[in-house]
């Protein structure tokens, strides 16, 4: 475990949140969690996933905010993915995807190739730990 | 809303009680400089809004304060931002994405004179800012604690059109609020373009009511 880079974390989410607050708590936790699990274990993070890692009953808003602030640059910790999900089906979507879909209004269905309608609805959110976690545990 | 499958859809219904959130996804799919920077300022447009809503508990505050709840938010949003970094001398706000190397840099005023604000525009463009592909753009963040903010800055749009040494300025409306504004100038270190968007926070707060009342 590489302690000094963990502490480095440690400091960066209380300067940014101070000790005393919950998002300070839910970084932690989520931290913690992180560096607790073999990456393999680690591959589909979802934020409800999330939620039951942290253990406790945590505001969904301060949740997804700590969440927000764990993919940024500031700490890099978590990496945010998208996947479509038609039915019983997910599809991985990549960044380029959404920055169409987005910009356009519209998505292709990664199998059939047609638009979907209110596709806002159907392209979920997840996340998986970045190399830097991986950097601590070695 | 279901947290175990969380959908853009119901990230959007949240961004109406929390603004900051809207953002999210597309901050992190910027492949480009100026996405980078286009993200940066609506996330900047959703912090002044903030700080625009209880001018009364910022009045005291001084550049320094200010710009640090500025640099809070934007922390708190993921950003990798800083106050008071040394680069070519201490920057009031720096914003950076280090593994592709952009840079965006804040120069921060209250405003008290035009020519303060014109040394604010100078020390943003030739001591903090590289001018260089991945740094080529920046703003000055206004706190504006006189009334009618409208008129400061259509000012100030003139005092720096006036200024000598400003290479090829040109100045540009922003679409997104009728009180900021572009402006772009020759940078003097590369002499590729550099813009600044002009961003003014209206902090004037003198309320009438009580005035009245007492009358």
């Amino acid at each position: 475990m590489n302690q000094q880079l963990k502490d480095q974390l440690y400091s960066r989410f209380s300067e940014d949140w101070g000790d005393s607050s919950s998002q300070f708590d839910i970084c932690v936790k989520i931290f913690d969690y992180l560096l607790s699990r073999p990456i393999d274990q680690l591959r589909h993070l979802t934020t409800g996933s999330l939620k039951v890692a942290i253990g406790e009953n945590r505001s969904d808003i301060d949740l997804i905010k700590v969440i927000q602030y764990l993919c940024g640059d500031r700490t890099g910790v978590l990496s945010l993915h998208f996947e479509f999900v038609d039915e019983e089906n997910y599809y991985p979507l990549d960044n380029d995807d959404i920055k169409y879909a987005q910009n356009t209004g519209k998505l292709s269905h990664p199998r059939t190739g047609e638009y979907v309608e209110n596709f806002e609805e159907k392209v979920l959110m997840y996340f998986t730990p970045t190399p830097l976690i991986i950097d601590i545990q070695d | 809303m279901s947290l175990e499958s969380f959908s853009l859809s119901d990230l959007k219904k949240l961004q109406g009680h929390i603004p900051e959130l809207g953002n999210f996804p597309s901050r992190l799919t910027v492949a480009s400089y100026e996405e980078f920077v286009d993200i940066l300022y609506k996330d900047l447009d959703c912090i002044v809004a903030r700080m625009e809503e209880n001018p009364e508990l910022l009045k005291k505050d001084k550049e320094d304060r200010l710009t640090i709840d500025v640099k809070n938010q934007l922390c708190a949003m993921g950003y990798d931002a800083g106050h008071d970094t040394k680069i070519g001398g201490h920057v009031d706000l720096v914003v950076k994405k280090a593994a592709e190397n952009w840079k965006w840099i804040g120069e921060a005023k209250i405003h008290k004179s035009y020519d303060y604000l014109f040394e604010g525009f100078q020390q943003l463009t030739t001591r903090y800012s590289t001018g260089g592909y991945n740094n080529s753009q920046g703003g000055m963040l206004i706190y504006i604690r006189n009334s009618n903010a409208q008129n400061v800055i259509e000012t100030w749009k003139s005092h720096l059109k006036e200024k000598e040494g400003v290479e090829n300025l040109q100045i540009s409306e922003c679409p997104v609020n009728p009180l900021s504004f572009y402006s772009t100038h020759c940078h003097q270190r590369t002499h590729l373009a550099f813009k600044a968007r002009h961003i003014p926070f209206s902090l004037h707060f003198d309320p009438q009511d009580h005035k009245s009342s007492n009358k």
